[in-house]
């Protein structure tokens, strides 16, 4: 039996005792062959450790338009059970394992019909179906990219958070791995592709680096950062402005074609979206955050509802990075992402 | 405890103040009760038990809150965002239990309670809540 094995079987366990098991997902694809998310690294890309990643929750206020509950309070119980599994394997593993959710915990557009200004997440922390899973993510300090549906947590924190301000960011580094592996939203890119007049390459390493400076800055007023960077720079404030707490909606994703593994990787690769983009955002960040950062292998992301796993060339070097899209909770989609060794695989939690 | 300044708070007495003629009650709802001594949340206590009060710090699980006292409501931020530290590596494991705050607003009253984390279920393991700290604005210039 493998580590990743090892680890899987463990998981299992706790969440077998809490009535789900879990199953590979598949991504979409134009053909009708299975596309299973999980990849094979050349080597353990994750070391003697394991990493679990929950993709966008987009909890709101429990109502009819909530895609998190989506008028089933099965996906509640389903969700409250595998955070507590989640907290079981990692008061077992201890720092052996790490566990962040990507983004999109909160949705808040939806919960309040815009970006809150201050603390103003009642209507969702006072749902009560979801009482249990708030208490879960409060025991286990789950770590937060913020995403663009929660950017109002770069104003104030849930009331249960409000003492975790270092659980919340826009990007991680991930295992201390000196930027090897790294996670963001994923929603980053959307203004880069979506600047008004279609941004030259090197128009786009700019923007990316702005982006990459705000994502690792300890200044999140996005006014206090602009004046930080000594420059009135009018369209690109608006520009970012719009990329870190506007209330787009999520992409809709139509299915993705596959894409040939690069060598020495084993799995069912498509081509996702927007990949030399948010390549580019998580090498800047890292450059910005490590003084000699290891290359960057590995990137988590969420944002589209629809795991995957992808690749592209580094932006320098041209090896292969890996892409890892962990899916979503929304309107009835459960899953998770599950790694550990040489292994990444992003699974459907369902009911035994 | 001689000379202990203690401190009853009866969330349920938001209601009674804020509408004239009400009686306020402590004695028909669940109560935050905290001194120096330690904190609790009580069920249905007389205003007397706040005499000898909480001796022991009292412990309930975070999810029954809500159906203890009642749902919270937006508020002022206090996590400003300049006092966030500067981005870092995810750390593997869990992090040490922190504290966390509830607020609970009527008309005229809000009241900010600070909440530390405990054993609620008697696991061993950090599940539950104990008030930990109480802050009440009583905003007198605003009308019932």
């Amino acid at each position: 039996m493998t580590f990743y094995e090892q680890k899987l079987q463990a998981f299992r366990t706790l969440l077998a005792a809490r009535g789900y098991h879990v199953r590979v997902a598949n991504a979409a694809v134009p053909d009708s062959l299975a596309a299973p998310v999980t990849v094979g690294f050349p080597s353990a890309i994750l070391g003697e450790q394991s990493l679990i990643a929950v993709p966008d929750v987009h909890l709101s206020d429990g109502s009819a338009g909530d895609i998190f509950m989506d008028g089933d309070p099965e996906n509640a119980t389903r969700f409250t059970a595998t955070l507590a599994a989640i907290n079981d394997y990692m008061d077992a593993e201890g720092e052996r394992a790490s566990v962040l959710q990507l983004g999109d915990w909160y949705d808040v557009w939806r919960a309040i019909g815009r970006d809150a200004s201050q603390a103003q997440f009642a209507t969702i922390d006072n749902v009560p179906e979801y009482q249990k899973l708030l208490s879960l993510d409060k025991q286990l300090g789950l770590a937060h990219l913020i995403g663009n549906h929660d950017a109002s947590f770069t104003h104030a924190l849930p009331d249960r958070r409000v003492a975790d301000g270092n659980r919340f960011r826009f990007g991680f580094g991930l295992l201390k791995s000196n930027g090897r592996c790294f996670a963001i939203h994923g929603h980053q890119v959307d203004d880069i592709v979506g600047v008004p007049s279609p941004p030259s390459d090197q128009q786009v390493v700019w923007l990316a680096t702005l982006a990459a400076k705000y994502v690792t800055s300890s200044v999140r007023d996005l006014e206090d950062f602009m004046d930080k960077q000594g420059s009135n720079v009018g369209a690109v404030f608006d520009w970012l402005k719009a990329l870190v707490g506007s209330n787009r909606p999520d992409p809709i994703p139509t299915p993705r074609a596959r894409k040939p593994a690069p060598a020495g990787f084993i799995g069912s690769f498509v081509e996702r979206e927007s990949t030399d983009q948010l390549l580019r955002i998580a090498v800047e960040a890292c450059k910005l955050r490590y003084q000699t950062p290891t290359e960057l292998e590995l990137l988590i992301v969420g944002h589209s509802h629809k795991p995957c796993v992808a690749w592209a060339p580094h932006p320098q070097s041209k090896r292969p990075v890996v892409i890892v899209d962990a899916g979503s909770w929304v309107q009835g989609a459960a899953q998770l992402l599950f790694g550990a060794g040489d292994r990444i695989s992003v699974f459907d939690i369902v009911k035994n | 405890m001689k000379g202990t300044s203690i401190v009853i708070l009866a969330l349920v007495l938001l209601a009674g103040c804020a509408h004239r003629e009400q009686i306020g009650s402590i004695s028909d709802s669940p109560v935050i009760a905290a001194g120096k001594a330690g904190g609790a949340v009580l069920d249905l206590p007389k205003p007397i038990d706040g005499a000898p009060l909480v001796t022991n710090v009292g412990c309930i699980p975070d999810e029954q809150r809500l159906a203890k006292l009642g749902p919270t409501c937006s508020h002022e931020t206090e996590n400003h965002p300049e006092a966030q530290p500067p981005t870092d590596d995810l750390e593997p494991g869990k992090p040490k239990p922190t504290l966390q705050v509830g607020w609970y607003c009527d008309e005229r009253l809000v009241v900010r309670v600070v909440w530390a984390p405990c054993d609620g279920n008697g696991d061993g393991k950090v599940d539950g809540v104990s008030p930990l700290e109480i802050s009440v604005a009583t905003h007198p210039s605003k009308k019932d």
